[in-house]
C-alpha cells in the first residue's frame, strides 16, 4: 500500500497538488535562519552568523530542487514540460502538423475499419446462444472426381448431410440450408423474395427465439409452412399478430405462416442477400415437384452446420466425419475427401479456415502497404520539420540540453502526433463503417461495431507502433545535429544536410514503390473490364434470355418449349444444365481409357442449346438419346489433339455414370464448337465437353431463349411461362445483364486499387513537393552562387530536384521490378482476375508510369520554378 | 522514478534508508519537531559523527510524509519563528516498530559475519 500511496502523491505532486514551491522554500529558509540564530547565540555578529549559516547550509535552490524531485515524479514532470513544449512547437507549423495527423489518421482509420469489419464478420461468434459450439462443415475433394455443383464445391448433398448427421455423434444437432429465390403472389401483385430452405434441426443448431409464433421444427419437414422475416412482417403484414396462420402463395402453392423470425436472423450470413422467408427444405422440394436433389448424392448444394455435443470437441467431430467421408469415397474410386469443421461465422467459407487465412493474409499485406505509405510520408514530413529546426536544436544543445533530452522531446511530439492520429483514425473508422453499412448487405453487423476498448486499443497500438517506427529516423537526425555549424547558420550549406536528404529520398522511393503497383493494378482492372466488355464471348448476349430451373422444372417443361417456339420474335430455345455465366460443371477426361487425368469442364445440353447461343459448328450436333456421342469445344480439341479439325471422330474417355462409378466410358466426338467465354468474361472457357441431356434430371435444367432484343418479346416470354405454370410470375433473366454483373467484382476492385493508389500518389507528391520546397529554401545561397558562377538553368534544376527525382526513379524501378516478378510468378492465376488481360500488359504499365510522372512532375515543378526565377543577387542577399 | 536518483553521494555518510529510520525514531522519542531541530537532534544522537545536509533531510521528510508515516503542519518555534513541525502518525509508529525489528535483524546477521567468533 505504502509505495502506491507514495507514488500517487508524487503523481498529484507533479500535477500541482501537494506542497507548493513557496512552502518548501519557506521551510528551507527557516532552517537557514535557525542556523544563523544558533551562530548568533554563540556570539557571532548577525552578518557573520548569516554568512556562516549560508556557507554551511549551501544552496537553497539546490535543496529545493531535491525536494521538488521528491515531491513529484521527475520523469513525469519533464514529460509534462516536454508535452507543453511539443504542443507549442506543433502549433507553430499548423499545416505540417495537421497533414501529418491526417495522413496517419487516414491510414489508422481505414485499417481499424477493415480489421473491425473483418473481425465482426469472420471471427466474432454468431449472435445465437452457445455460438461457440456452432460449427460449419465443408469438404474438399482431391484426386479424380466428377461432381455437380450448385453453389460451392465445398457444400454437401442431401444424402451426405443425412449420413453425416446420423453418423457423427460429436454433433448433437446438424442441419443444412440453401438459398432460393421465391415468387410470392398476393392480391394485387407479385413480389420476389429471397428465401432460406432449411432442414429439420436447423433451429436446434441456431436456437432462435421467434418474434411471434414459432420457428420451424423437424416435424415440419413434410408440411408447407413458413417463418417470415421481421422485415416482411412489418412491411407486408403491418406487424399484425393475425399474420400467423395466414396463407401465402409462394411459387404457386399455398404455404401457412407459423412464425416471425427476429430481425437479426435475416442477415445471419453476410455473403447472401437478406432472407425474407424460411421454409422446410423437403416440403419445398415437393412443392416444386423436384425430389431429385434430395436423392442425388454427388451434388454440392447445401451448406451444412452443426452443434457440438457438450462432451465433444471440433477435433473429435472431425475424426468422426473423416471416417464417414472415407465410406463415401469408397463409391468414388480415385476421389479423396477431406472434411473440415470450424466454428461458424457470418460468412460461408465452406468451413475452411485456410480461406479465412488467405483473405486475412491479403488484407494484412494491403494494410502493411497502407502503413508503409502513410508512415513513410509522416516520417518525411517529420524529417523536413526536423531539418528546419536544426538551429533550434543546436541552440538547446549549446544551452546544455543533453541529446537524450532533445530526443525525449521529439519522442513526446511523436507520442502527441500518434495520439491525435489515433483519435482522428477512430473518427474516420466510425464514419467509414457507417458509409460502408449503407452500401453492402451487412448493415446491422457493421453498425453493430461500436468503438469499444478493442477498437480504441487497436487504433492506439498501431498509431504508436507506426509513429515509433517512422519517428526513429527523425530522432536519429536530431542526434546528429552539429552544434557549431548550425549556430553559425551554415546548417545546410553545400551538402551538409545530405544524410537527411538521403533519408527523405529513400522515404519517397518507398512511397512511390508502394503506390505505383496499386496504380498499375487499377489500370489492369480497368482495361480488363473494358476489354472483357468489348470482347466477343463467342455469342451475342443481346436478346438471350434464361429461365431458371425452378421455373422450368414443372412437368410442363416440354409444353413450355413448344409454346415459346411459336412466340413471335423467339428464334431458338435450348435446354442446358448450366446457363452461361451461372457456373460450370467439373469433370475429367482423357484420350486413353487407362487414366482420367486432365481436369475439364462438362455441361449437358440439348440440340437447341448451340442454336440459342448462335454458335457456328464443325461436324454435327448429337441426336437426343445418342449417349455415346459428345461435342467438345475448341480448347478441348486443341488440348488433346492439337487442333479443332482433327478432333472429329476421335474418342474421348470420361468418367462413367454414377451407377458404374470408377470406370470410364468412351465418347465419339461428333462436333466441335468454337471457344466461348461463358464462365469468366474475357477468358476463354476451360476445355469442355458437352453431353446430351439426361432427361431424368430435367428438373434442374435451364431454358435458354434466343429472341429479338426488345422488351415486348421478353414480356411475351414471361406470359408464356405464366400461361404454362398458371401461378408463377415470369422469372426471365437477361444474360446481357448477367454479363454486366459478372464484371462487378473487377470494377469494384479496380476502383478500390485506383483510389488507394491515387491517394498514395498524392501523399507521395506532397512529400516530393515538401522536400523540393525545403531544398530550395535551404540552398538558396548555393543556388545564388551557382548562378553567379554562370550555371545554366538546367544545372540549377539538377541541383534542386535531382536528388528527389532520383528517389522517384529508384522507387519506380523497384515497383516495376516487383510487378514483373508478381506478374511472372502468378500469371496463370492473375489472367482470369483481370478478365483476360495479361498482367505483363505494357500499356497498363505505361499508363501507371504516366500518371505517376504527371503528378510528381506537377509536385516538383511548383517549387523548382521558384528556384529558377531567383536572381543571383536576390539569392545571395537572402539569409 | 526510484529513490536511486535522490541518493546521489552527499557529503554526509547517512544512507537514505537509515536516515528515514533515524527521523522516525527521533520523532518517536522527542515528539513533534521542526526540520532544523530534527537535524540537530540526529547529529547530537550520532555524537556529531553525522552531518545532515538539508538537501538530504527535506526530501526524506517529504518521502515519509508521502508514505503517510509522518504528518506536518506550520507552527511557531521556541524562538518565535514560523516553522513546519513534523509528528509521527499511527502508521508511522507501526513503521518504526517494524523497521527497528528489521534493522536489528539485519545488523545481527551482519555482525555474525563481522565477528565470526560469536556465531554458533
Amino acid at each position: 500500500m505504502r509505495p502506491i500511496r507514495s507514488w500517487l502523491r508524487r503523481v498529484t505532486g507533479t500535477l500541482g497538488g501537494g506542497r507548493s514551491d513557496a512552502d518548501i522554500n519557506g521551510e528551507l529558509q527557516t532552517h537557514r535562519e535557525m542556523l544563523a540564530d544558533e551562530y548568533r547565540r554563540s556570539g557571532m555578529t548577525p552578518d557573520a552568523a548569516r554568512q556562516r549559516a549560508a556557507a554551511e547550509f549551501g544552496s537553497i535552490a539546490a535543496a529545493s530542487d531535491a525536494c521538488r524531485d521528491r515531491r513529484g515524479l521527475p520523469s513525469l514532470d519533464s514529460f509534462v514540460r516536454d508535452g507543453r513544449m511539443a504542443l507549442r512547437s506543433l502549433a507553430r507549423t499548423p499545416v505540417l502538423s495537421t497533414s501529418m495527423i491526417l495522413v496517419l489518421g487516414l491510414g489508422i482509420g481505414i485499417a481499424t475499419a477493415i480489421v473491425a469489419a473483418f473481425h465482426a464478420v469472420v471471427w466474432e461468434a454468431l449472435p445465437v446462444a452457445g455460438a461457440d459450439r456452432v460449427v460449419e462443415l465443408g469438404q474438399r475433394f482431391e484426386g479424380e472426381f466428377d461432381r455437380r455443383v450448385q453453389g460451392h464445391l465445398t457444400q454437401f448433398s442431401y444424402p451426405e448431410v443425412e449420413t453425416y448427421r446420423q453418423a457423427t455423434r460429436a454433433l448433437s444437432a446438424a442441419a443444412a440450408s440453401t438459398r432460393a429465390d421465391i415468387v410470392w403472389r398476393y392480391d394485387g401483385g407479385t413480389r420476389s423474395l429471397h428465401g432460406t430452405l432449411v432442414t429439420g434441426k436447423f433451429f436446434d443448431v441456431f436456437p432462435v427465439v421467434p418474434r411471434a409464433g414459432r420457428m420451424l421444427t423437424p416435424g415440419d419437414a413434410r408440411t408447407p409452412v413458413a417463418v417470415i422475416s421481421h422485415g416482411l412482417w412489418a412491411t407486408a403484414f403491418a406487424s399484425s399478430a393475425a399474420a400467423i396462420g395466414q396463407t401465402m402463395w409462394l411459387d404457386g402453392s399455398p404455404v401457412t405462416i407459423v412464425g416471425v423470425a427476429p430481425a437479426w436472423l435475416s442477415s445471419l450470413q453476410v455473403d447472401q442477400p437478406d432472407s425474407s422467408v424460411w421454409l422446410p427444405l423437403q416440403a419445398w422440394q415437393s412443392i416444386r415437384g423436384d425430389q431429385v436433389p434430395l436423392t442425388t448424392a454427388n451434388l454440392s448444394w447445401l451448406r451444412m452446420v452443426g452443434r457440438l455435443a457438450d462432451d465433444a470437441s471440433i477435433a473429435s467431430a472431425r475424426s468422426e466425419a473423416a471416417a464417414v467421408a472415407a465410406l463415401f469415397d469408397r463409391d468414388y474410386p480415385g476421389r479423396h475427401t477431406t472434411i473440415e469443421i470450424n466454428r461458424a461465422s457470418r460468412i460461408n467459407w465452406g468451413g475452411f479456415r485456410s480461406v479465412v487465412l488467405t483473405v486475412g493474409g491479403s488484407l494484412s499485406v494491403f494494410l502493411a502497404v497502407l502503413f508503409l505509405i502513410c508512415g513513410s510520408n509522416a516520417a518525411a514530413l517529420l524529417l523536413a520539420r526536423g531539418a528546419a529546426r536544426q538551429k533550434e536544436v543546436a541552440v538547446r544543445l549549446a544551452l546544455g540540453a543533453s541529446r537524450f533530452q532533445i530526443v525525449r522531446q521529439l519522442g513526446v511530439e511523436i507520442v502527441i502526433i500518434a495520439a491525435a492520429s489515433a483519435l482522428t483514425g477512430i473518427v474516420i473508422c466510425i464514419v467509414s463503417l457507417h458509409q460502408l453499412a449503407s452500401r453492402v448487405p451487412m448493415e446491422d453487423v457493421l453498425l453493430g461495431i461500436h468503438p469499444d476498448v478493442r477498437v480504441f486499443g487497436f487504433a492506439f497500438a498501431i498509431a504508436f507502433v507506426v509513429a515509433l517506427l517512422f519517428g526513429l529516423a527523425p530522432a536519429r537526425q536530431a542526434l546528429s545535429v552539429d552544434c557549431l555549424t548550425n549556430l553559425k547558420g551554415e546548417g545546410s550549406f553545400l551538402g551538409r544536410s545530405l544524410s537527411g536528404l538521403r533519408l527523405r529520398r529513400a522515404l519517397i522511393s518507398v512511397q512511390i514503390a508502394a503506390s505505383l503497383p496499386l496504380l498499375v493494378v487499377a489500370v489492369l482492372f480497368g482495361r480488363g473490364v473494358t476489354q472483357a466488355w468489348r470482347s466477343d464471348p463467342g455469342f451475342s448476349t443481346k436478346g438471350l434470355y434464361a429461365i431458371e430451373p425452378s421455373r422450368a422444372a414443372k412437368s410442363g417443361s416440354a409444353a413450355l418449349v413448344e409454346r415459346l417456339h411459336v412466340v413471335p420474335g423467339v428464334r431458338a430455345v435450348g435446354r442446358t444444365l448450366v446457363a452461361p455465366f451461372f457456373g460450370h460443371g467439373s469433370s475429367h477426361a482423357a484420350t486413353d481409357a487407362g487414366r482420367l487425368s486432365e481436369p475439364v469442364h462438362v455441361n449437358q445440353v440439348d440440340s437447341g442449346y448451340f442454336q440459342a447461343l448462335g454458335v457456328p459448328f464443325a461436324g454435327r450436333m448429337f441426336l437426343s438419346g445418342e449417349h455415346d456421342a459428345t461435342v467438345v469445344n475448341a480448347q478441348l480439341a486443341r488440348r488433346f489433339w492439337g487442333d479443332d479439325r482433327s478432333a472429329l471422330d476421335r474418342v474421348l474417355y470420361v468418367p462413367g455414370s454414377q451407377s458404374d462409378a470408377g470406370t470410364s466410358r468412351p465418347l465419339r466426338v461428333v462436333g466441335v464448337v468454337p471457344a466461348l467465354e461463358t464462365t469468366t468474361l474475357g477468358v476463354s472457357d476451360e476445355p469442355t465437353y458437352y453431353l446430351p441431356l439426361d432427361e431424368s434430371r430435367s428438373s434442374s435444367m435451364w431454358l435458354l431463349v434466343r429472341a429479338d432484343p426488345n422488351p415486348e418479346v421478353k414480356a411475351l416470354i414471361g406470359d408464356q411461362i405464366r400461361a404454362t405454370y398458371s401461378e408463377l410470375s415470369a422469372g426471365v433473366l437477361e444474360i446481357d445483364a448477367r454479363r454486366l454483373a459478372a464484371t462487378r467484382p473487377a470494377r469494384v476492385a479496380g476502383l478500390v486499387a485506383g483510389a488507394v493508389g491515387l491517394l498514395a500518389l498524392v501523399v507521395a507528391a506532397v512529400g516530393v513537393h515538401g522536400v523540393i520546397a525545403y531544398t530550395v529554401a535551404n540552398r538558396t545561397r548555393d543556388i545564388g552562387i551557382y548562378q553567379a558562377l554562370g550555371a545554366r538553368p538546367g544545372e540549377v534544376l539538377r541541383v534542386v530536384v535531382g536528388w528527389t527525382l532520383g528517389g522517384v526513379a529508384i522507387g519506380s524501378a523497384c515497383a516495376v521490378a516487383l510487378l514483373l516478378v508478381a506478374a511472372l510468378t502468378f500469371r496463370r492465376q492473375l489472367v482470369p482476375i483481370f478478365n483476360g488481360v495479361n498482367p505483363l500488359d505494357l500499356p497498363s504499365f505505361a499508363a501507371g508510369l504516366l500518371i505517376l510522372a504527371a503528378v510528381i512532375g506537377v509536385a516538383a515543378f511548383l517549387p523548382a520554378r521558384r528556384a529558377l526565377g531567383m536572381t543571383p543577387f536576390a539569392a545571395l542577399r537572402r539569409e | 522514478m526510484s529513490d536511486a536518483t535522490n541518493s546521489r553521494p552527499e557529503k554526509t555518510d547517512v544512507w537514505q534508508g537509515t536516515l528515514a529510520l533515524m527521523v522516525l525514531k527521533t520523532l518517536e522519542a522527542m515528539g513533534p519537531l521542526h526540520g532544523f531541530g530534527l537535524a540537530r537532534r540526529i547529529e547530537q544522537t550520532s555524537g556529531h559523527r553525522l552531518v545532515l545536509n538539508p538537501g538530504t533531510l527535506y526530501p526524506t521528510l517529504l518521502k515519509l510524509e508521502q508514505e503517510g508515516s509522518i504528518a506536518s503542519e506550520w507552527g511557531t518555534s521556541d524562538n518565535n519563528r514560523r516553522a513546519r513541525f513534523y509528528r509521527l502518525t499511527r502508521a508511522g509508529r507501526k513503521q518504526v516498530e517494524r523497521e527497528t525489528r528489521d534493522w536489528e535483524n539485519a545488523t545481527d546477521i551482519l555482525s555474525r559475519f563481522l565477528t565470526p567468533r560469536r556465531a554458533r
